[in-house]
């Protein structure tokens, strides 16, 4: 092959028996590069096509993009698995895989300590999505005066603004439950409808880091939220496992509320 | 092991998978898989190829683009435009994350005018990162 430049996906322990990955990004062979205790896992993109130009170009393309993401993902999902695999944030390019291994070396506390962290678990991810009625108002239609036209107007603002508390309560509610099945839990930014591809307001974007072992009781749970969410409006959707994308030290959760 | 579970549409026939449960990875949306591998993750800053800082830039550029309805419209959704009540709600959006990543990007272009030699402060930044998680 002509030059390259080292893709690492993530990072597991050095024992971890893994093979026979999906193809990496390009289609590139995916491999474990072990440095120490710790491991990469690797591939060799060419560099014309993923040097540090391209990807900047390329951040524009959502078709390039996509591929890219995806195949990094498949790579990490099919470690999850079986294994702890610290995910790394794309990009995730080295000059070589020696100055990848002098890098794992420099940070390898942070990434021991990440492992354990999500050792034996694995991520689930929970949304709810509003589909119950949406901002009907009553404002303009019985009005006869200026007066009970404000009159409705404040009615319908009360009515609307407790039905935004108990929404908000309700799910609250529900990622307290989850998490309680979860080592942790976190809450991130709601997607944006555009984004989501969905005409529903995303009102929960939960993260949970579950044990292996709780994942049944996990499920269930979701299940009978989600079965109840259905009479009062609320859609569930549960997807996972994932890998433990939103557990790591860089990870950051965004901000809480969903509901304005 | 590695095929078992995979390609599963929304509701797999057969098994029985409640309409809610999504099983990996296929069905997995664009905005699950870009959300989680470009702002999720850990970031180890390598030799030289892309530094931190070019890192966090190139997100959010991503992110503001992705989420850009100009974007959204080459993708072949549009679904929104006839409707008000969604409209409004992008608003609002807009107000919060999008004014949010504005603000950082902004934040980040100003800082890599101010300091070229980032890569000296690597270490300083890596500090600073790990303080706010």
């Amino acid at each position: 092959m002509d030059e390259t430049i080292v893709h690492a996906y993530g990072v597991i322990a050095a024992d971890e028996p893994l093979t026979q990955f999906p193809p990496g990004i390009a289609d590139t062979t995916v491999w474990v590069y072990g440095a120490g205790s710790l491991a990469a896992i690797v591939s060799l993109l060419p560099v014309e096509g993923f040097g540090v130009a391209d990807w900047e170009r390329n951040a524009a393309n959502v078709g390039w993009l996509e591929r890219v993401a995806r195949q990094h993902h498949e790579v990490l999902q099919y470690a999850t698995m079986t294994a702890a695999a610290v995910p790394l944030r794309l990009p995730s390019v080295y000059g070589s895989l020696e100055s990848l291994a002098d890098t794992l070396h420099a940070v390898s506390d942070r990434l021991e300590g990440d492992l354990r962290r999500i050792g034996g678990k694995v991520e689930w991810a929970v949304k709810v999505y509003r589909t119950g009625e949406g901002q009907s108002s009553a404002v303009g239609h019985a009005a006869t005066s200026g007066h009970d036209y404000l009159l409705a107007r404040s009615r319908d603002l009360s009515a609307r603004s407790s039905a935004r508390e108990q929404l908000r309560e309700q799910v609250r509610e529900i990622h307290d439950a989850l998490g309680q099945v979860s080592a942790e839990y976190v809450r991130n930014q709601p997607q944006d409808a555009v984004l989501s591809g969905r005409r529903e307001q995303m009102l929960l974007n939960g993260a949970y880091l579950v044990s292996r072992a709780d994942q049944a009781r996990f499920l269930e749970l979701a299940g009978e939220i989600a079965d109840d969410s259905s009479t009062r409006g609320l859609s569930v959707e549960v997807s996972g496992p994932w890998p433990a994308y939103n557990f790591t030290a860089d990870a950051e959760a965004a901000t809480p509320e969903a509901i304005t | 092991m590695s095929s078992d579970g995979m390609g599963l549409g929304r509701n797999p026939a057969g098994r029985g998978t409640p309409d809610y449960l999504q099983t990996h990875p296929r069905s997995d949306s664009l905005a699950d898989v870009l959300e989680r591998v470009l702002d999720k993750g850990i970031v180890i800053v390598g030799d030289i190829q892309i530094r931190l800082l070019d890192i966090e830039l190139l997100t959010i550029k991503i992110r503001l683009m992705v989420a850009s309805v100009d974007k959204a419209r080459e993708m072949g959704i549009n679904w929104w435009e006839s409707d008000e009540y969604i409209t409004q709600l992008e608003d609002a959006d807009d107000k919060s994350e999008l004014g949010e990543l504005t603000r950082r990007l902004e934040a980040l272009e100003g800082r890599m005018h101010e300091s070229p030699q980032v890569e000296s402060n690597r270490a300083d930044r890596e500090e600073e990162a790990r303080g706010r998680s």
